[in-house]
């Protein structure tokens, strides 16, 4: 990482005794400044809050400025900023993040936003007559789902124009599956998600990489038409070697990021340990004969590995004919460099026909 | 035509010999006075018979309306109802004057009736130029984004940190002035220039929430130059800075209220964008993304490939709302730079009849703030307020040179309508007027 400048480091020291602390983790001026207002907000907001409740005594008031400051201060420690504020916009949605659950990615939204396209242009136009679609239910499985944005989401995207659907979100953490019916609850008062969604969306614990646990929740209310997943999918090796930031490897649970080392490896025919979850996934889709899969990779190559990973246990469900594998979003060399391409996130869509 | 010539009459029985012996001689001065009235009203023929097709068009319309309901006719017909109604007074004026004048003309004629006569004659004169403006007021085509809510952008122009100072005491300004005016406002937009102070912005966007407030503020649309000794300045100098601003339409969220002109997801409008056509980049480090790093912003960039605009939007945290922004604002740009080269045809048309250029645009300088003499000029109408505070606060001040500039607005439009219609008329040849 790039040493700042001393003079970049007074300059911003001039404007705002603040900023300095918030460049340890922001790196530019501008995010910087943009951190500190949306930390200003939250702080003005939070004190008028105490202000207004009474709740807290007068001995123990903090006022705003106060307030700010230790947020700052916590920011400096590389504390994401969305574990400080407590929340992250998420498409129309606001999640609540808390220590131990994976912070929602930009990334994710974007792909949550074209697996919901994918599900209402094919599924419902292409797949199956009107009259049909009527009376059935859209079921959709969300792997390893943290905080429930996507489930969450999707349900915010889909069911206006859905009769109905169900949801069923899988997480092996137990804070992750209080914190996500919190968020269910959370939207809904807020007016983001309808009331169906109380109904609608269920949260469950359950461990995806034990097959006869997850196989045994996934058909319980019927076989899913739509499994969609962000697993863990760093590996051991740039978990430690920096790729990962370490804001990131200190504050957020390693279990969501890092597949877990040991006896889940020795009998499968994977030699990379960071694409455990896919194998898993992948295969449970063959056996319910899912329609469509939605899977979030790490980068370009992931990817590419995980679409082979698909045709080889395609052939071994004796499933290939009628699968169509690809890649979103398509690389386009014409657009920015190669580089920067391949290393950013992406997603393996897996449908099935007929 | 009969209330005039009644009342004439019911003064005649009622009034006295008074007026008689005024009567001679005011009738030989009117009678010549009345001959110019008809025929230099101030409403040259070609707007007349423009007002008369456009009533025409209303009557056939209210009868068809009669018969069956269509929202299309029904909004059309409201659009064309104030110039018919208009017309048919000015029409009632002007018959009765004719009336009066052959009653004058008339060697029969009383002399007391005849008093009267010239009486109610001048009257009639008196009102008739205000009914004959109302006419034209009428006649002026309603602005197609004026029922709209706005966005207002400040940029600083030449002039370095003084504009960017200037710019903020800018965007103070319209914020006073729409919480005076009880209109919701957020700031979409507010980038700040690198510098020790808060103050000096590089580029605000300022949403008006509040439907016609594009009507209301689009006389503030142009270059905004201050003079005045800069904080910045050691020597005690007069700079002379500039503020570019902008005032843009903006549309509503779902089109489906307003009619299908407007509705900028139809893509038969004049204002669709088609989303093919525009690009949009996540603005990102190089690097790893995803669950590798934890990013809080989420810039979002769009560029319409055909005009090159480019419009970026990091404010908020969400990036959906920065990209909801992001195309309210390229929407609003678009539009009014539609809008605009539909206008720069229209002046083309004029050109040659009213010489020079009849066009304020945004390049152009209409209003000077200048400290020194505490005096605020806006160039258009002429006006000088000698109380600069007081159109920094967004008061009265403000509202005084905005209400001059309507006016002179409107005055423009009428000659540029009358120069348009005498060029119709000419069959596009090249006009020549006085």
């Amino acid at each position: 990482m790039p040493r700042i400048p001393n003079r970049t480091i007074l300059n911003a020291y001039q404007q705002d005794p603040l900023l300095p602390l918030l460049f340890q983790e922001c790196r530019s001026l501008s995010l910087a400044k943009n951190e500190l207002r949306w930390l200003r907000d939250r702080a003005v907001q939070v004190a008028q809050l105490n202000l207004a409740k009474r709740t807290v005594r007068s001995k123990y008031f903090i006022g705003w400025r106060g307030l700010l400051r230790s947020m700052c201060r916590a920011r400096s420690r590389g504390l994401p900023l969305q574990y400080i504020l407590g929340d992250q916009p998420f498409g129309n949605l606001d999640i609540r993040c808390k220590r131990g659950v994976l912070i929602p990615r930009p990334e994710t939204e974007t792909f949550t936003f074209h697996a919901a396209s994918l599900i209402l242009h094919d599924m419902l136009k292409n797949g199956r007559s009107p009259t049909e679609n009527r009376a059935t239910c859209l079921r959709i499985l969300d792997l390893c789902t943290g905080t429930g944005c996507i489930s969450l989401l999707l349900h915010a995207l889909i069911a206006p124009h859905v009769q109905r659907t169900s949801i069923l979100g899988v997480d092996i953490s137990a804070t992750a599956i209080g914190l996500a019916r919190k968020n269910l609850i959370y939207n809904i008062r807020r007016g983001y998600l309808s009331d169906t969604a109380l109904m609608d969306i269920t949260f469950r614990q359950g461990n995806v990489l034990d097959i006869h646990d997850i196989f045994g929740s996934s058909i319980h209310t019927g076989p899913p038409d739509v499994i969609i997943s962000n697993p863990p999918y760093i590996s051991q090796k740039s978990f430690r070697d920096g790729t990962t930031t370490r804001s990131v490897r200190r504050f957020e649970p390693r279990i969501a990021l890092v597949p877990p080392k040991g006896e889940y490896m020795s009998e499968l025919p994977l030699n990379r340990q960071e694409d455990i979850f896919y194998y898993h996934i992948l295969s449970l889709s063959f056996r319910l004969k899912t329609s469509l899969v939605v899977l979030e990779c790490g980068d370009r190559l992931q990817g590419t590995r995980v679409a082979a990973l698909c045709n080889d246990l395609a052939s071994e469900f004796e499933q290939v004919g009628n699968l169509h594998i690809c890649i979103w979003p398509a690389a386009d060399e014409s657009m920015t460099g190669g580089d920067l391409q391949y290393s950013e996130p992406c997603v393996v869509i897996v449908q099935r026909y007929g | 035509m009969p209330t005039t010539a009644a009342r004439t009459l019911s003064l005649f029985i009622k009034g006295g010999a008074g007026v008689e012996r005024l009567g001679g001689w005011i009738h030989i001065f009117q009678s010549g006075l009345y001959a110019s009235l008809t025929y230099d009203s101030g409403l040259s023929p070609a707007l007349l018979a423009r007002a008369r097709s456009l009533s025409n068009e209303h009557s056939t319309l209210s009868a068809h309306l009669a018969e069956a309901f269509d929202a299309k006719v029904a909004k059309r017909v409201g659009e064309l109802a104030p110039i018919a109604n208009t017309l048919k007074e000015w029409d009632h004026a002007n018959n009765s004057m004719s009336e009066l004048q052959s009653l004058l003309n008339d060697p029969d004629t009383d002399a007391e009736l005849r008093s009267l006569a010239v009486e109610d004659l001048e009257s009639s004169k008196v009102t008739l130029p205000t009914i004959t403006d109302n006419l034209k007021k009428a006649l002026i085509p309603r602005h197609p984004f004026a029922d709209l809510p706005c966005l207002l952008e400040i940029r600083p122009g030449a002039g370095g940190d003084e504009a960017g100072l200037f710019a903020f005491e800018v965007l103070r300004m319209y914020i006073a002035f729409c919480s005076r005016h009880g209109f919701r406002y957020s700031i979409l937009k507010q980038e700040v220039a690198d510098g020790p102070s808060e103050d000096r912005l590089s580029e605000a966007v300022l949403e008006v929430d509040a439907d016609g407030a594009y009507d209301i503020l689009r006389t503030e649309s142009g270059v905004h130059r201050v003079q005045r000794v800069p904080a910045t300045e050691a020597k005690g100098r007069t700079h002379t800075s500039a503020v570019s601003v902008m005032i843009l339409p903006s549309f509503p969220e779902s089109g489906s209220g307003l009619d299908s002109s407007l509705n900028f997801e139809d893509p038969n409008s004049d204002y669709y964008v088609d989303p093919q056509e525009v690009r949009t980049e996540k603005m990102r480090a190089s690097g790893a993304g995803g669950q590798h790093v934890n990013k809080t912003e989420s810039a979002i960039r769009l560029t319409h490939v055909p005009t090159g605009i480019v419009v970026s939007m990091q404010d908020s945290r969400s990036q959906h709302a920065n990209r909801k922004k992001a195309w309210q604002v390229l929407r609003a740009r678009l539009a009014e730079a539609r809008r605009e080269a539909r206008e720069q045809e229209l002046v083309e048309l004029r050109r040659g009849a009213m010489g020079g250029v009849a066009r304020m645009g945004r390049g152009d300088k209409i209003r000077t703030y200048n400290y020194g003499q505490n005096r605020c000029t806006d160039h258009r109408s002429g006006i000088t307020i000698h109380n600069l505070d007081g159109v920094l606060d967004g008061g009265v001040g403000l509202e005084t040179v905005m209400d001059s500039v309507r006016t002179w607005l409107v005055d423009r439009e009428i000659a540029a309508m009358a120069v348009e219609e005498s060029v119709k008329d000419k069959g596009g040849l090249p006009a020549q007027q006085r």
